[in-house]
C-alpha cells in the first residue's frame, strides 16, 4: 500500500508542480495585461500615466482594472508600476534673421537639434523563479520587454495601443 | 421423565464466512438434552495438520509415549474411580476411556497437573502455529474414539436426563477443547509463504517503480518544461537596461542643464549599474552580464549594438 502511494506520488509530482507554475504563469500575465491597458487607457483619457507605485501596490488611478484585487502580486512575483524619461532629439530650422553681413556668405543657418522629454510607462516583474520570467519574456518579446537579474520590464510608450 | 430440548451453539469466529450443515449421523435428539458445538470448514492443511496432531498424541498415548500430563484430561480427576453409576443406575463407560488407567494412571490424582496443563495451553495459545493442549488432545481423543472425534461441521453432545455429574464434565471437556480446536484453526496464518513471496515481489516492484518515476520519469508523466531565459536574452537585457539608464541621464540634462553627479539624483534607476562623468557633457555607464564580463554605454560614441536594442523601444516613437 505504502509503495503504491509513492508510485502515485512520484508520478504526480511533476504534473502538480507544472500545473501549478501554469496557474502562476496566466494569473501573473493576466495582471500585466490589465495593467497595460489600463494605464495605457489613463494616459489616452487624461494625458498622463498613472502614478508610480511600489512593488505590489496598485496604482490607484487604475484600481478598477482589477475588481477584487487589493495587490499587484502572485504567488513567488509581485508587479510595479513605473515610468521613465525619454530624450526626443528632432531637428528644426533656425528661424534667427541673418546679420545683414552673413549675407552672401550663407544661404541659410543650420538646423537647430531640439531635445525633449517624453515620458514612457514601464511595468516590471520581480520574481525568483526564472520560469515565471522567461514566460513573460516569451509572450511580450518584441514588445520591448526584457530580462535582467531577477526582474522582467516592459517598456509601455505613450503612443501605444490599450488592446492586447 | 420430562423432556426438554436446549440447543446452544458456540460462538462462531468464522472469518471464512462459511457456516457448514451440521452433520447427519447425529443421534437420536428425542428424549435427550443435546449441546452442539460447531466448527467450522477447514479445508485448509493447517487443520489438517492440527487434527492430525490430534490424532498422533492419540495414538502416542495409546503407545505410552506422552507423560502423565498431557494425556491427563484436567477435569476427569473426578472420574478415577472408573466406571460410574449414575443415579439410575445405568453405567458411564466413556469415564473409563477418557481416564485411561492403562495409559495415564496417575494424571487424575494430580490437581497440580491441571495447572501445568493450563501453563502449557497459554504457551502454546501465544504460538503463531495450530496446537493444540495436551488437554484438549485428550478430549479430543476421547470424542473420537465415541465416533465424535471427526471434523463435522457441527459436533452434537448428548446428555440425556440421565447424565452423571462426572459424564456432564466430560461432555464440559469436550466443548472446551472443541474451542479450542477452533482456536487454533483461527490461528493459522491467512497468508502462507508463497503469498508473502508473490506481495514482496510486487512490493519490490512498485517501488523500483516508484524509484524509476521520480529519478527519471518517462516521457508520458513529464509536462512541458517552463520556458528558460538563455544567456542572450540576459545579454540584451544588461544592454536594454544600459540604454534606458543613459535615457534617464540624458532626461536629466535636459532638464536640469548638466549632468547627474550620480545616479541617485536620476529618476528611475536600475541597480547594479556604475555611473562615471568623464567630463561636464560625456559619462559611461558600465554594468556585467551573467559571465561577469564588462559591458559599457559610452555617451560620446555608443555602441552600435545600442542602436539595435533603442531601436525596440523607439519604434513606436518613443527616444526618437
Amino acid at each position: 500500500m505504502i509503495a503504491v502511494l509513492i508510485l502515485v506520488f512520484a508520478a504526480v509530482r511533476p504534473v502538480r508542480r507544472a500545473a501549478d507554475f501554469e496557474a502562476r504563469k496566466v494569473r501573473a500575465l493576466d495582471q500585466v495585461g490589465a495593467l497595460r491597458g489600463a494605464a495605457v487607457q489613463r494616459r489616452a483619457d487624461s494625458g498622463a500615466w498613472p502614478t508610480p507605485s511600489a512593488a505590489g501596490r496598485i496604482p490607484p488611478e487604475v484600481l478598477g482594472a482589477f475588481p477584487g484585487d487589493s495587490t499587484l502580486a502572485g504567488d513567488g512575483y509581485s508587479i510595479e508600476w513605473a515610468t521613465l524619461g525619454f530624450v526626443t532629439s528632432t531637428e528644426e530650422a533656425d528661424t534667427q534673421v541673418l546679420p545683414p553681413e552673413a549675407i552672401g556668405m550663407v544661404d541659410s543657418l543650420p538646423p537647430v537639434l531640439v531635445e525633449t522629454i517624453d515620458t514612457a510607462g514601464m511595468i516590471l516583474v520581480r520574481s525568483a523563479d526564472p520560469g515565471i520570467l522567461a514566460a513573460l519574456l516569451e509572450a511580450y518579446r518584441g514588445d520591448g520587454a526584457f530580462v535582467r537579474d531577477s526582474t522582467w520590464s516592459l517598456v509601455v510608450p505613450p503612443e501605444v495601443d490599450s488592446g492586447p | 421423565m420430562a423432556r426438554k430440548r436446549k440447543k446452544s451453539k458456540s460462538k462462531k469466529r468464522d472469518r471464512r464466512s462459511k457456516a457448514v450443515p451440521p452433520v447427519d449421523d447425529v443421534p437420536s435428539v428425542d428424549d435427550e438434552e443435546i449441546t452442539t458445538i460447531s466448527i467450522d470448514d477447514g479445508g485448509d492443511e493447517d487443520v489438517e495438520a492440527l487434527i492430525a496432531q490430534a490424532l498422533e498424541l492419540g495414538d502416542d498415548s495409546e503407545a505410552g509415549g506422552l507423560p502423565a500430563e498431557v494425556e491427563a484430561p484436567p477435569m476427569d480427576s473426578d472420574a478415577s474411580a472408573g466406571t460410574e453409576t449414575t443415579p439410575e443406575g445405568e453405567t458411564t463407560p466413556e469415564v473409563e476411556e477418557i481416564t485411561e488407567p492403562e495409559t495415564a494412571p496417575e494424571a487424575p490424582t494430580k490437581p497440580e497437573t491441571v495447572a501445568d496443563t493450563e501453563a502449557d495451553a497459554a504457551v502454546t495459545h501465544r504460538a503463531t502455529q495450530p496446537t493444540l493442549t495436551p488437554a484438549a488432545a485428550a478430549a479430543l481423543r476421547a470424542l473420537r474414539t465415541e465416533g465424535m472425534g471427526q471434523r463435522a461441521a457441527e459436533v452434537i453432545l448428548d446428555l440425556g436426563d440421565e447424565g452423571t455429574p462426572e459424564e456432564r464434565d466430560r461432555v464440559l471437556q469436550a466443548a472446551l477443547a472443541h474451542v479450542e480446536m477452533q482456536d487454533a484453526v483461527y490461528r493459522v496464518p491467512t497468508t502462507t509463504g508463497r503469498n508473502r513471496r508473490i506481495g514482496a515481489a510486487l512490493t519490490t516492484l512498485v517501488l523500483a517503480a516508484a524509484l524509476w518515476v521520480a529519478i527519471a520519469p518517462p516521457r508520458l508523466l513529464v509536462p512541458p518544461a517552463p520556458p528558460t531565459i538563455t544567456a542572450v536574452d540576459r545579454r540584451d537585457g544588461v544592454h536594454a537596461a544600459l540604454w534606458l539608464q543613459a535615457q534617464q541621464v540624458e532626461a536629466f540634462r535636459v532638464e536640469n542643464g548638466r549632468l547627474p553627479r550620480s545616479l541617485e539624483e536620476v529618476r528611475g534607476g536600475f541597480p547594479d549599474l556604475r555611473y562615471v562623468r568623464s567630463t561636464t557633457r560625456q559619462y559611461q555607464l558600465v554594468a556585467h552580464d551573467p559571465d561577469g564580463r564588462a559591458i559599457m554605454y559610452d555617451s560620446a560614441s555608443p555602441n552600435p549594438v545600442f542602436e539595435t536594442v533603442a531601436a525596440r523601444f523607439t519604434t513606436r516613437g518613443v527616444g526618437s
